[in-house]
């Protein structure tokens, strides 16, 4: 009968019922879209990150990348061999520190085509089949002039803000004038996330005068800039729940107190305090369920949109190595489902004063106008 | 003894001036009473029966329920004494609005956490009770003033307590609707030994009445045994 007189209540007090449902409802779609936004950022900004800077990298100890005169990894050719050896289908990864001129060198699964990125390209005017000339310094300061042929301009999004000239390390050499000798950093670039950490420690055993970072501990760097977008996303999502908090509290006050005479009633005729808490509650519980419900659909609808529009940030991401310069949302479940289950405990709490204190209210008091 | 007054005073703070509604009133009602509390407006009937009701605490004085001293009883004791021995009546009816009449009949059962179908056939008995059994389904928007004060008593004796206090309860019907809820009243007390105090200002109503106690201005001016005409 609780449950029957509370969904009763909401369709009597249909009015304030609906301020509070679309209340949530745009909480709900406010900090779901919110969410994935922030998702779709931070996941876009890892791949970013670790397809331009590798899985794993690979540095001599005590390098200092402002270093000039530091020394490259002498022994190259074994870390490679070693690397090769748990993940044959890296292909000469590394990336060549010159003083003057850097060029980082990708590993792209099997292929040993030349490929540059759209802003490359669109720099030099350039498109695939082209040759482009580079021109560059070499360590002893020499010139090195060489003509490379343009097998594909990167165009997946991923590279798009990129710099990086990507080329297979023997061309590198071959066209910088350079052995493995001079290579200074290593970024080994492969899909299987989950073999970077066990090949990082292999490694680190073998070549205890390497510092071998994987990923997930390089991608610390990164959390200061999604520390900036959390904090806005808090931000909004505080802003969101304290204007969700007051409009909640005022409609389950206004609500009480309209039928202020009817809870007095039912205290006179023997009900608890708890009873009335749990009556009030539970029409909050139902709102808030279907808002939920509700919120999450429309949130879905609005970022499979989003999903396919995307946020449009070439000028920001022209910057910045990490930002990716198109914005797509990403769904994270788990995020949708602690924001739901924050909300629901968010619109009780804030219905709790209310009901208390109508609950607390002697029931003499609440007659009083009608005796 | 059922209820038990002894000096019992009630103030109440109005702005900067207290009201003195109950002023040192002695009153004993017993099992099986009929009894009609009499007074014009303000004589501090609603608040009487307020404090026998348990709803209230007497400023002053001493209040006793069947020997008890519920003078100072807590928030859940009351409740739990109105909840199991004692039944409303309200001169508005205070009908649940979203409920129908069956379904405010069963409140009171529920509260005492009585079983789902045992309620239901109680809360039927007394609806048939006050001649209600046809309208079990109706809400109280549709129901007459006559008919939502039956339901009013309804799920009052639902509950089988051992008093009924009703505050005016013909106060909004028409005189012949009041006379017959009275008259219903009078049935119950009768022939289910339910103890009734009521109040009102109706002198017919006050002539059905076994016992009437008078105020006027917080005290009881006369408390006789009358012989009542039905």
């Amino acid at each position: 009968m609780l449950f029957k007189t509370a969904i009763r209540n909401i369709f009597k007090y249909l009015r304030r019922s609906l301020v509070i449902f679309i209340c949530l409802i745009v909480s709900i779609v406010a900090l779901q879209v919110s969410d994935s936004i922030s998702e779709g950022f931070k996941r876009q900004s890892k791949i970013l990150m670790l397809e331009s800077a590798g899985m794993i990298l690979i540095e001599r100890k005590g390098n200092d990348p402002f270093d000039l005169i530091q020394e490259g990894i002498k022994n190259f050719d074994e870390v490679e061999r070693r690397i090769k050896s748990v993940i044959p289908e890296i292909v000469a990864p590394a990336i060549v520190v010159n003083d003057t001129f850097s060029v980082n060198t990708l590993v792209i699964g099997t292929r040993r085509e030349s490929l540059i990125s759209t802003k490359l390209a669109k720099k030099l005017k350039a498109d695939a089949g082209d040759t482009i000339v580079i021109l560059s310094t070499n360590r002893a300061g020499g010139l090195s002039i060489k003509e490379v042929k343009i097998e594909s301009v990167l165009t997946n999004g991923l590279f798009t803000g990129g710099v990086d000239l990507c080329i297979p390390i023997d061309k590198m050499e071959e066209f910088l004038l350079w052995d493995t000798g001079e290579v200074k950093q290593i970024r080994v670039n492969f899909n299987q996330y989950e073999k970077a950490d066990s090949l990082s420690k292999l490694l680190s055993g073998m070549f205890p005068d390497l510092n071998i970072t994987p990923w997930n501990e390089r991608l610390k760097n990164l959390e200061s800039l999604f520390r900036i977008s959390d904090i806005k996303m808090y931000l909004f999502s505080f802003i969101v729940l304290l204007l969700t908090s007051g409009i909640i509290m005022n409609s389950v006050l206004s609500s009480v107190m309209e039928r202020k005479k009817d809870l007095g009633t039912i205290r006179a005729i023997g009900s608890s305090r708890r009873f009335i808490i749990f009556l009030i509650l539970t029409e909050v519980v139902i709102i808030t369920f279907f808002s939920c419900l509700a919120g999450t659909f429309f949130s879905y609808i609005i970022t499979r949109k989003l999903m396919q529009v995307g946020f449009h940030y070439e000028s920001v991401a022209e910057m910045t190595q990490y930002i990716p310069p198109v914005l797509y949302p990403a769904i994270n479940p788990l995020r949708w489902i602690v924001d739901v289950i924050f909300l629901f405990v968010w619109a009780i709490i804030w219905s709790i004063y209310p009901a208390v204190l109508i609950a607390r209210m002697p029931p003499v008091k609440a007659l009083r106008e009608e005796i | 003894m059922l209820i038990e007054l002894k000096g019992v005073k009630k103030d109440y703070p109005l702005g900067r001036t207290v009201v003195h509604a109950i002023r040192g009133v002695n009153l004993e009602i017993s099992e099986g009473d009929f009894t009609v509390i009499a007074g014009p407006s303000g004589s501090g009937k609603t608040t009487l029966l307020n404090l026998m009701g348990l709803l209230d605490h007497p400023t002053e004085g001493k209040l006793f329920f069947e020997g008890r001293d519920v003078s100072r009883i807590s928030d859940r004791d009351a409740t739990f004494i109105r909840r199991s021995r004692i039944g409303f009546i309200f001169q508005t009816f205070n009908l649940i609005p979203v409920l129908t009449a069956i379904e405010n009949v069963e409140l009171p059962l529920l509260l005492k956490r009585m079983k789902r179908k045992e309620r239901r056939k109680r809360a039927e008995e007394a609806l048939a009770a006050v001649g209600l059994g046809d309208k079990l389904y109706h809400k109280p928007d549709e129901l007459s003033g006559g008919e939502r004060q039956r339901v009013a008593i309804a799920r009052a004796i639902a509950g089988m307590p051992d008093i009924i206090l009703a505050d005016e309860p013909t106060a909004n019907l028409d005189s012949e609707t009041g006379l017959s809820i009275i008259k219903l009243m009078k049935e119950m007390n009768r022939e289910q030994g339910v103890t009734f105090v009521f109040s009102t200002h109706d002198a017919r109503i006050i002539e059905i009445a076994r016992r009437k106690i008078e105020l006027l201005d917080g005290k009881v001016v006369s408390d006789v045994v009358q012989n009542s005409n039905s």
